[in-house]
């Protein structure tokens, strides 16, 4: 009896097969975004009648995007004051070197930079309207670059 | 025998006091901190502003993320100043040098869940020689809080 149960066993062994569990898979989706950034370099000041420039570097942005660089103006000026006298001011307006056309405060864009140009620069110079009149001294004043990235 | 314990005791008082006060030491936010060792020449003439479109915030607390630096290539201070479309200041940055940073900033009031545009950093540039005011930036950013 013994022997007999041994010989069924080995048979049985002989014909068993390997069962797999059914196997199951699932995926999960990935996020990450690499948020633009970009260097400009303004002008530390900047000289009446000088030509000046912004310049870009390490433009990493969208392909569908541009940084703009445009200078604050109030109005289409920017005044500039006698440093010993301040209630003497001058008006400084801005324009474009590429095409001679003026920055106002309705067009106040010198230019802009996308990923493809990286190595240009936005020329201009500053101009004053009038100086007839003008109070003998130094004049200073402050140009303020807005930047935007769209 | 007993000065000697005296003396060891009270060496010791004072060396775990002063490990205590410096542990306690508060952390210093909206302040910069060094951010390169590197050293840089100066750039003449220009004022290097790393720039970005988007910042991001959490919900509901005033102490946040944030990454900026003065370029160690700079002949200026920064003065650095986050405000929404309507002016409302979130945060200032006082006399940052050039080569230092900040990774931290407490805001001056918590943000609720939402998307702030047309927000504005603003950074008033100081000469380093003689702390006359500089050309300045106001850099465009949308603000997102979650």
């Amino acid at each position: 009896m013994k022997r007999l149960t041994c010989i069924i066993a080995a048979m049985m062994m002989l014909f068993a097969q390997t069962v797999y569990a059914e196997e199951q898979t699932a995926q999960s989706t990935i996020l990450y975004t690499q948020n633009d950034s970009f260097s400009i370099y303004i002008p530390e000041t900047i000289t009446v009648n000088q030509p000046v420039a912004v310049q870009a570097a390490e433009i990493n942005i969208r392909p569908d995007r541009a940084v703009y660089v445009d200078i604050v103006n109030d109005g289409d000026y920017v005044n500039i004051y006698n440093a010993e006298d301040p209630s003497h001011a001058l008006q400084v307006y801005f324009q474009r070197i590429a095409d001679g056309t003026r920055i106002t405060g309705a067009n106040p864009t010198i230019g802009s930079f996308s990923t493809q140009d990286q190595s240009s620069t936005l020329d201009f110079f500053a101009a004053i309207e009038d100086t007839s009149g003008a109070k003998a001294g130094d004049y200073t004043g402050m140009v303020t670059f807005k930047i935007r990235c769209e | 025998m007993k000065t000697r314990i005296g003396i060891v005791l009270g060496i010791a008082v004072i060396m775990v006091a002063l490990v205590l006060a410096h542990g306690n030491k508060p952390q210093h936010i909206n302040t910069g901190v060094k951010w390169s060792e590197e050293a840089a020449q100066k750039d003449t003439g220009y004022i290097a502003i790393n720039g970005f479109s988007e910042i991001h915030f959490q919900a509901d607390t005033k102490a946040q993320d944030f990454e900026f630096h003065n370029s160690e290539k700079n002949n200026c201070y920064m003065d650095v100043a986050l405000a929404l479309a309507d002016g409302t200041e979130l945060f200032k940055i006082h006399s940052l040098a050039a080569g230092y940073g900040v990774h931290k900033v407490l805001l001056n009031q918590e943000l609720p869940k939402g998307e702030y545009e047309d927000c504005s950093l603003s950074i008033q540039c100081y000469s380093s020689a003689d702390h006359t005011q500089m050309n300045g930036t106001a850099l465009s950013v949308d603000v997102y809080v979650r």
